[in-house]
């Protein structure tokens, strides 16, 4: 079970494309945390809870992810039941009371951070209008050298999609294994935008290979996901969006959403799907996944349908207003992606690149040693 | 205008994947291996043979290398078809059934997980989802 606790809407970046839009001053009081922690273990039928704090900005509210920590732990100690953390973070803020919050509860971080420099300054700046880069880069460079696993996860947008290539680059030489790349699909995909994005992301496959040859292994998605898809032949069952389901996202008022990226302002009663003081609407969680998993008839027979994410109900919603329905541009973002990822795959499979191999075949084949003049790769 | 129209004109053409699926590789590979298994073993069982008609050599294991008359190759059931256990492992010169002991290949990668993290639901895996 995977709870999503929106600590607040508050926000110290004005990130152009946020989908959880404007930014208040409302922050999850105490007591609607320690009720949605007991309704996130009322869930947790696995014997596992999963809590990901999210917002606004989590990291500005301290206190309450150390009592939401403190509280959930002990209450799933008495109820039998095992936590694990993670968090979204624009990565701006962070002390030594912070870092060790996160290391003492093994804390995943996603850091939100759209890439090179120039990347992030065309899209994510302070409130009052500065570049948020220098201190995100410190922050990150921080936290890897504390041993953290982090996941960058940066924003395909109109405005940045040119820099595609080289923030990956960017990102991959200050030590991040994990990057995903996001499309803003509401970002106003015009002709000539789309046409940027298909060369850049055909320069990011170069580059992503080039990483492959010269022996470093990272994880870039969707390229990734996207093989996987080819390696498993579709996504599996298992795998899928437990949206509504297993995944459950909680506002600031105690709200109840199927998914995170719905929250938005907490207004829009069309995808509640119920409060903390009345419990699940049953009804309408169940109307909204078989709204999600109804086949969108124009997708019935595409042979990459298997491939695709037209499952994803907040994707759908966000760009047609309705989670079953997948818009052209998602369409058009998911072939893109797919045959960039086969064209990637292809090349490195027909080479027998020992790091591909290992990454996507044989799992237990040992890497070839790497010189130091490897590491970066031109 | 349909889904797969948008941008369909301008979009570079979807490449086809030639790379295997998990499926075919494992495939591939107990077939080569099971080749390669067979190869090995048929060798190994031929120089043994050979080995066995070779009178000057004792094969049967007797230090004082009498195994039989000169120039006569003891039986072929001596040593050579009779595995560790003393389990026979078939005719001479033919490999066991690949399954029987070269098909347990490593366990298979669960390319879905995330490597290094806690059992939580962002084991979901493809690493496409933009939530935490």
């Amino acid at each position: 079970m995977k709870l999503t606790l929106f600590l607040n809407h508050r926000c110290n970046l004005r990130c152009t494309y946020c989908y959880t839009g404007e930014k208040f001053n409302r922050v999850m009081p105490r007591e609607i945390m320690e009720r949605a922690v007991e309704f996130g273990l009322d869930e947790a039928d696995k014997g596992y809870l999963l809590i990901s704090f999210f917002g606004g900005e989590p990291m500005l509210e301290l206190e309450l992810m150390e009592q939401a920590v403190e509280y959930a732990e002990r209450r799933a100690a008495q109820r039998g039941k095992r936590m694990f953390w993670a968090m979204a973070t624009n990565g701006t803020v962070l002390d030594d009371r912070r870092l060790r919050l996160l290391k003492d509860h093994r804390i995943q971080v996603q850091v939100s951070l759209d890439g090179s420099p120039a990347a992030q300054d065309a899209t994510r700046r302070f409130r009052n209008g500065r570049s948020s880069y220098a201190r995100i880069e410190a922050n990150l460079l921080r936290l890897l050298g504390e041993g953290f696993q982090i996941r960058v996860v940066a924003v395909i947008d109109p405005r940045n999609a040119a820099y595609l290539g080289r923030s990956f680059d960017h990102l991959a030489d200050l030590g991040v294994k994990q990057i995903l790349f996001s499309p803003n699909y509401n970002g106003g995909w015009t002709d000539e935008a789309c046409e940027t994005f298909e060369q850049a992301l055909r320069d990011l496959g170069q580059r992503y290979m080039a990483r492959f040859r010269a022996g470093q292994d990272v994880r870039l998605d969707p390229i990734n996901g996207k093989v996987v898809t080819h390696l498993a032949q579709g996504y599996k069952e298992k795998n899928l969006c437990q949206f509504g389901q297993k995944e459950i996202a909680i506002s600031p008022s105690g709200k109840i959403y199927p998914c995170d990226r719905l929250v938005a302002e907490d207004n829009n009663p069309q995808v509640w799907i119920g409060d903390l003081e009345q419990g699940l609407d049953l009804a309408r969680r169940d109307a909204m996944v078989q709204a999600k998993n109804t086949a969108d008839p124009e997708c019935a027979d595409c042979e990459l349908r298997p491939r695709c994410m037209h499952w994803c109900g907040c994707a759908n919603y966000e760009t047609t207003g309705n989670v079953g329905q997948v818009s052209e541009v998602v369409c058009w973002f998911e072939r893109c992606f797919i045959a960039e990822a086969d064209r990637v795959a292809n090349e490195l499979y027909a080479e027998r690149n020992p790091v591909f191999l290992r990454r996507f075949y044989v799992p237990e084949m040992p890497l070839p040693a790497r010189s130091d003049s490897d590491a970066k790769p031109t | 205008m349909s889904k797969r129209q948008f941008r369909q004109s301008k979009q570079a053409k979807p490449t086809d994947a030639s790379y295997p699926t998990l499926d075919s590789f494992d495939e591939g590979r107990r077939g080569f291996l099971a080749r390669l298994g067979a190869m090995v073993l048929g060798a190994t069982t031929l120089a043994a043979g050979l080995a066995a008609c070779d009178s000057r050599r004792p094969v049967g294991g007797e230090p004082d290398g009498m195994v039989g008359p000169e120039g006569v190759a003891p039986a072929p059931d001596a040593r050579i078809d009779i595995g560790p256990d003393g389990e026979p492992i078939g005719p001479m010169g033919v490999a066991p059934m690949p399954e029987a002991q070269l098909d347990a290949g490593p366990p298979k990668k669960d390319t879905m997980a995330y490597p290094g993290y806690a059992p939580t639901m962002d084991a979901r895996t493809d690493g496409e989802c933009p939530n935490p």
